[in-house]
């Protein structure tokens, strides 16, 4: 009683020492000030979330529908930007897609070549520029490079032609599809030898023929026709396949698809010599000469010296 | 009860001032101490109980917006305003003049209650380098603005009362 009397009176001195008391625990403690701060927030955000969420939302409603209205000139820009953009990285894409298909045509190239070690030192690789209708096409290396006419065109399924025009940085083939394109061959089941020559044909796939067959000749349709040697081409060189006979009088023709599509091309080999030199047959030359005396020439002049 | 709100609004109001608005005004990075000035008003208007517990939740305050230990303003603002309220029975002046020296001594009382406690949490402190550069400069801060704060406290609690009063 007298304690509860004595606290009435001294009122706030008793608030002042409570007070002192709580301040000095929680310094003692070592409470950071963040706990209530974080406390308050807590509280604090939990109040004011649904305003803050429904006034976000309004505005995004409000945002969206003023901004189908005035930002659309702004998102047609944008999405011609961005179409251009497509086109680009379409066009881009293309051009990998490109790269890869040539990557893949020169590592069959190098393959066929590593493979045919005999055209390895006869053969030239060269790219087609261009492709005619007409049944020609244009490579990029001429008479500069040792390119000459009649020299054999191949890729490394078969034939494509034979050089008809060699000028000084590029040269004009003649493919299997040109009149004027004549090749010796040779059907490989039965050896009837014939020419392969172009028909001038854009429809069919059989874009030549075998002619000057004879009428006994033994010649099938689904026979393969490779070359005969000679000066144009290596010998065994596949041309193409039998797919029609054509029975005349005296003579007979057969009509041939090619196995290499000569429109198709974009690289090529040129044979620049269809036999293999003597050297390389025979090997180098001995360096040293027979020790026999050389013997005198006895001819006369007119013999010595003729044509 | 609308004296209360009025009370804790204003409590709030300066915490919030002296956090934002009133760093604008600082000079030297001193500030005047607007709950002290409140700790003040309200021991001269109202005695040291009321004085007190502005002390609480002004220094409640400060010691949030300032990530102080929890306590530390609360500490030394309570002390000041039952010792400001206690003084405030024997003052017999309105002058004020009288007012702002007691704001500076309340004030210098203050800084020094507040970096002795420091002091003790962490004794690497130096005690008279900041009652020299901080706590004096800021009395004398406060100590200028009290008439203008005084004033507009003024116009705010004694026309609350006079309602009051004309309501009783």
């Amino acid at each position: 009683m007298l304690l509860g009397r004595r606290i009435r009176e001294n009122r706030s001195t008793a608030i002042l020492t409570a007070l002192v008391v709580i301040s000095l625990l929680s310094l003692a403690s070592d409470t950071r000030a963040n706990l209530v701060a974080d406390g308050v927030r807590s509280v604090v955000s939990l109040i004011v979330y649904p305003f803050r969420f429904s006034i976000d939302v309004t505005r995004r409603a409000t945002a969206y529908s003023t901004g189908l209205l005035f930002n659309y000139n702004a998102a047609r820009h944008e999405a011609d930007a961005l179409r251009s953009e497509l086109i680009a990285a379409t066009a881009k894409a293309a051009d990998r897609g490109e790269l890869i298909a040539e990557n893949d045509r020169l590592r069959k190239m190098l393959a066929f070549e590593r493979a045919e070690q005999h055209l390895a030192p006869v053969a030239a690789e060269v790219s087609v520029i261009s492709t005619r209708l007409d049944g020609t096409l244009v490579i990029d290396r001429g008479s500069f490079h040792g390119i000459k006419e009649g020299m054999g065109v191949i890729t490394p399924s078969g034939v494509v032609g034979i050089v008809a025009k060699a000028e000084p940085f590029d040269s004009t083939v003649f493919t299997l599809n040109h009149p004027q394109c004549k090749i010796s061959a040779t059907v490989e089941r039965s050896r009837v030898a014939g020419v392969v020559q172009g028909n001038g044909s854009l429809i069919n796939e059989a874009i030549c023929n075998l002619v000057y067959l004879d009428m006994k000749d033994d010649v099938r349709r689904g026979d393969k026709v490779i070359t005969s040697g000679g000066s144009h081409f290596p010998r065994g060189y596949p041309i193409g396949t039998i797919v029609e006979r054509d029975e005349g009088a005296l003579l007979k023709a057969a009509s041939i698809k090619p196995v290499a599509d000569p429109y198709g091309a974009e690289e090529v080999f040129v044979v620049r010599r269809a036999q293999p030199a003597v050297e390389d047959l025979a090997g180098p030359a001995p360096e040293q000469a027979s020790a026999a005396p050389t013997m005198p020439d006895i001819r006369p002049d007119q013999e010595k010296y003729a044509p | 009860m609308r004296r209360i709100i009025g009370w804790l609004a204003v409590i709030i109001m300066a915490a919030l001032l002296e956090s934002t608005v009133l760093q604008r005004i600082s000079i030297q990075d001193v500030l005047p101490d607007l709950t002290l000035l409140l700790v003040v008003y309200f021991a001269l208007q109202g005695g040291e109980e009321r004085a007190m517990f502005t002390g609480v939740l002004g220094g409640l305050m400060k010691d949030v917006a300032g990530n102080a230990r929890l306590g530390h303003n609360v500490l030394a603002l309570v002390i000041v305003g039952y010792v400001a309220g206690r003084l405030s029975k024997r003052l017999v002046t309105d002058h004020p003049a009288v007012k702002a020296g007691l704001v500076f001594v309340a004030s210098l009382a203050y800084g020094v209650i507040y970096v002795c406690v420091q002091y003790v949490q962490e004794p690497s402190i130096g005690v008279t380098h900041q009652i020299l550069t901080n706590r004096i400069p800021t009395a004398f801060y406060t100590a200028l603005v009290t008439p203008l704060v005084f004033l507009l406290l003024d116009r705010m609690f004694r026309r609350d009362e006079g309602l009051e009063r004309s309501v009783a």
